[in-house]
């Protein structure tokens, strides 16, 4: 195998609806300021960069890594831009591991960052992911496509309204501890289960916000990280994997009991990435994870998948109180992309946040003796997966 | 680099005016099931697929989505890098040599034929200050010409010459789209001007079409028969995006990229290294600045050189003997086909417009608005 890699800073900018006081550059160097002063390194000492945005249609501007360059102190360096949908942020990540796994840099950053408030509609924008011919005519969005996924749970697993509302109630009660979070509500589960509905069983409460807003982690190699920081957060597991484009297509695994619902795909990477960190029993060895999940019925999906508990045990897991800030595997502890999500940026935050829990820079909602954390992140219509493993100790 | 990273296969569709009886996806399947098929491999042998593409191009928001599939993503290791598709092979490189991957499929493309290339370059400028005054790439590689003209007295006839060969060349390249075996100096001179001093036969065509590219472990490579290019040096970098920050008769960011992979391949003297570059001729003008930056001559030599014959196919270093950008354009995927034609001339396989004794090979892609990111593979057969 490769070098060993390491995070050893990250940097965020308040999650909010419009950042009407900046620019494209200028949002981004905030978030790649804030991580230089965290590791306490130059921008001279960053050798290469890579970029994460999502679909150009939110910001209305052709390759905004370009414009950015000289922002985030990319120019005459090498550079690339990475775009894999809400995904982008972790495919980002796992490009810049590479670039220092490979032998090839020591010290890069990846900068992640999505405007959606330039947008007028993001569903609309959204709907032209979809087939031009048999699709893209019947308003799919992404809201409609979960809603699919969370009614097939419903009627498969017997999950409830009330079992996706204490997820939005848990992440809300998390956010307020996060000072980057862009919504933070004092809410009960019967104010999710009486909020509208968009598209049944998802309501407005279900939903995440739109958001603008930046994330910059740095990554080095082994020998690097320990002269930057005493507490990096090494990266000890990773994987990558593509799913079938047509949501129709996601049916027949296990014999033809499985299906879009199931989460088979993320089975496979997140075994993968388990077995590259040494994991053999996730929810005895992580100790938190940050789950990309825009609406709540995807995280019950998820723990499924991520082997946290038995196929169609989701919702009990939630009953359980098991992913509370004080339960035995927090989920989601800086509120989750319930509460925020600047597209591009948010799978990237993942990563940034289960780094901060591992080298204990948390704040407010950090968890206590952190050894394993876990980032799971999603793009297109939960169509690709990642999952990465920090650990405080090196694998 | 310490351990080594080989090209085994190179897959192409025919470059062509407009395919209208092809998908996207289905052009994206050809080039890769081609590559696959040179490579002597299926795609269960294949580890990660990496793509270069932009969205606006594809027409389409999160485009690999679907384009993953028929570049044989499916349930792979998959990502997209948002820039000319050579960049996509830097990043393939680099997942083989963290040792995550054996073999890794890049793939490129573009459908020209389905979008307006003009607008979608126009939304590249700054939305404040550049875009409203109508700026798209061709005009700001009419610039960029002008300013090397005036700075090193480089005329118009030079830059003819470019295209001259460049379409000579590609008369003799199975895939090539536009192809001249007897264009003159006055018909590059008197075709239509597009935006002074590009002229039509200065610019290239634009055209619908795939590449794709097998990388391969040192240690996978060994059990895949056949001529290999070995990847000996890379260097890549993008340069500041205002164009009035810079020079524009210089290339800066190729200097730089082609001083990392000269240095990471041993190279010092590149006209008596390299026996063959394939360049992104954006337009003939660019190929005379690239030739400067990549150090075949020196600065404000470009003219020079190409008056003297270096670049022909009979010449000291031939340029472009696929045909270039000139002939063949799939937007995206033109630096990746630079890529895959380099490689196609170590291996012994171009067919045609095969030079001959080719030992170490240059490829060089481009990607953003004038000149912006650049990048440079040096290949070899041992």
């Amino acid at each position: 195998m490769g070098r060993r890699v390491a995070i050893v800073g990250v940097g965020q900018t308040k999650y909010v609806s419009k950042r009407k006081d900046v620019n494209t550059p200028e949002l981004a160097n905030e978030a790649v300021v804030g991580a230089l002063q965290d590791a306490g390194l130059k921008i001279s000492e960053i050798e290469s960069t890579i970029f994460a945005s999502a679909p150009e249609a939110f910001e209305g501007i052709n390759c905004p890594d370009k414009w950015c360059v000289g922002g985030i102190g990319a120019a005459n360096k090498p550079f690339m831009r990475i775009n894999t949908g809400g995904m982008t942020g972790g495919s980002g990540f796992i490009a810049a591991f590479d670039h220092i796994s490979s032998g090839m840099f020591d010290v890069v950053m990846v900068v992640a960052i999505q405007r959606v408030g330039e947008s007028p509609d993001a569903q609309r924008i959204l709907n032209t992911i979809f087939d031009p011919i048999y699709e893209k005519d019947i308003a799919l969005n992404i809201i409609s496509v979960c809603a699919l996924q969370a009614t097939r749970h419903m009627a498969k697993y017997g999950t409830t309204e009330e079992q996706m509302a204490k997820i939005v109630v848990r992440c809300h009660k998390n956010a307020q501890k996060n000072p980057y979070s862009h919504l933070k509500l004092n809410i009960t589960v019967e104010d999710v289960l009486r909020s509208k509905y968009l598209c049944w069983p998802i309501k407005l409460l279900d939903a995440c916000p739109r958001s603008d807003g930046a994330c910059a982690v740095i990554l080095a190699s082994e020998e690097k990280a320990k002269k930057i920081t005493p507490a990096p957060a090494w990266v000890n597991g990773l994987a990558s994997i593509t799913e079938s484009y047509y949501v129709g297509d996601r049916l027949g695994w296990r014999g033809g009991d499985d299906d879009f619902t199931d989460g088979n795909s993320l089975r496979i990477v997140s075994k993968k990435a388990y077995q590259m960190a040494g994991i053999i029993n996730p929810l005895e060895e992580v100790d938190v994870a940050e789950i990309y999940a825009p609406f709540s019925n995807l995280e019950i999906m998820d723990i499924e998948a991520l082997g946290f508990c038995e196929r169609g045990k989701g919702g009990e897991f939630i009953d359980k109180g098991i992913p509370e800030i004080d339960g035995k595997l927090p989920i989601n502890p800086s509120g989750g992309v319930l509460t925020s999500n600047p597209i591009g940026a948010t799978a990237l935050i993942r990563i940034a946040e289960a780094a901060l829990q591992v080298m204990g820079k948390a704040g407010e909602h950090q968890i206590a003796d952190v050894k394993t954390a876990l980032a799971r992140t999603a793009g297109g219509t939960n169509q690709f997966h990642n999952v990465v493993i920090l650990g405080r100790n090196a694998k | 680099m310490e351990k080594r990273v080989a090209i085994v296969g190179v897959g192409q569709t025919s470059y062509a005016e407009a395919k209208k009886d092809q998908r996207l996806e289905e052009v994206i399947f050809e080039a890769a099931t081609n590559a696959l098929k040179e490579a002597g491999i299926d795609r269960n042998d294949i580890d990660s697929v990496v793509l270069g593409a932009y969205d606006l191009v594809d027409g389409r928001s999160i485009s690999s989505m679907i384009t993953a599939m028929p570049a044989g993503g499916y349930l792979k290791e998959e990502i997209k890098v948002c820039e000319d598709g050579i960049f996509a092979a830097v990043l393939g490189c680099m997942q083989i040599l963290s040792g995550r991957s054996k073999i890794t499929l890049v793939s490129s493309w573009s459908k020209c034929s389905e979008i307006n290339l003009d607008i979608i370059t126009n939304l590249n400028f700054d939305p404040f200050y550049e875009r409203p005054l109508c700026l798209n790439e061709t005009i700001i590689l009419s610039l960029q010409a002008c300013r090397y003209m005036t700075k090193y007295n480089i005329t118009e006839e030079q830059a003819a010459k470019v295209t001259i060969k460049n379409l000579r060349n590609a008369s003799q390249n199975e895939y090539a789209h536009r192809k001249k075996s007897d264009l003159q100096i006055e018909d590059v001179i008197n075709s239509k001007a597009i935006s002074w001093p590009l002229k039509f036969y200065d610019l290239p065509p634009i055209s619908d079409g795939a590449c794709a590219i097998v990388l391969s472990s040192e240690e996978r490579a060994e059990k895949i028969p056949g001529d290999k290019a070995w990847v000996q040096g890379v260097g890549w970098c993008c340069g500041g995006y205002y164009h009035g920050d810079r020079d524009l008769s210089v290339i800066e960011s190729l200097e730089y990229s082609a001083i990392k992979a000269y240095k990471a391949a041993g190279i010092d003297k590149p006209l008596e290294q390299v026996d063959l570059a394939e360049v992104h001729d954006v337009s003939s003008f660019h190929e005379l600045m690239e030739y400067e930056a990549l150090k075949f001559c020196g600065p404000g030599e470009g003219g020079r050189f190409i008056d003297e014959g270096g670049p022909f196919i009979n010449g000291r270093l031939p340029v472009n003997p696929s045909g270039g950008i000139l002939s063949s354009n799939p937007y995206t995927a033109a630096g990746l086909v630079r890529l895959g034609e380099a490689a196609l001339q170590i291996m012994g396989r171009a067919k045609g417009h095969q030079i001959a004794n080719v030992n170490i090979a240059l490829a060089h892609g481009m990607t953003g608005m004038r000149d912006q990111g650049n990048c440079v593979f040096i290949l070899s057969k041992e």
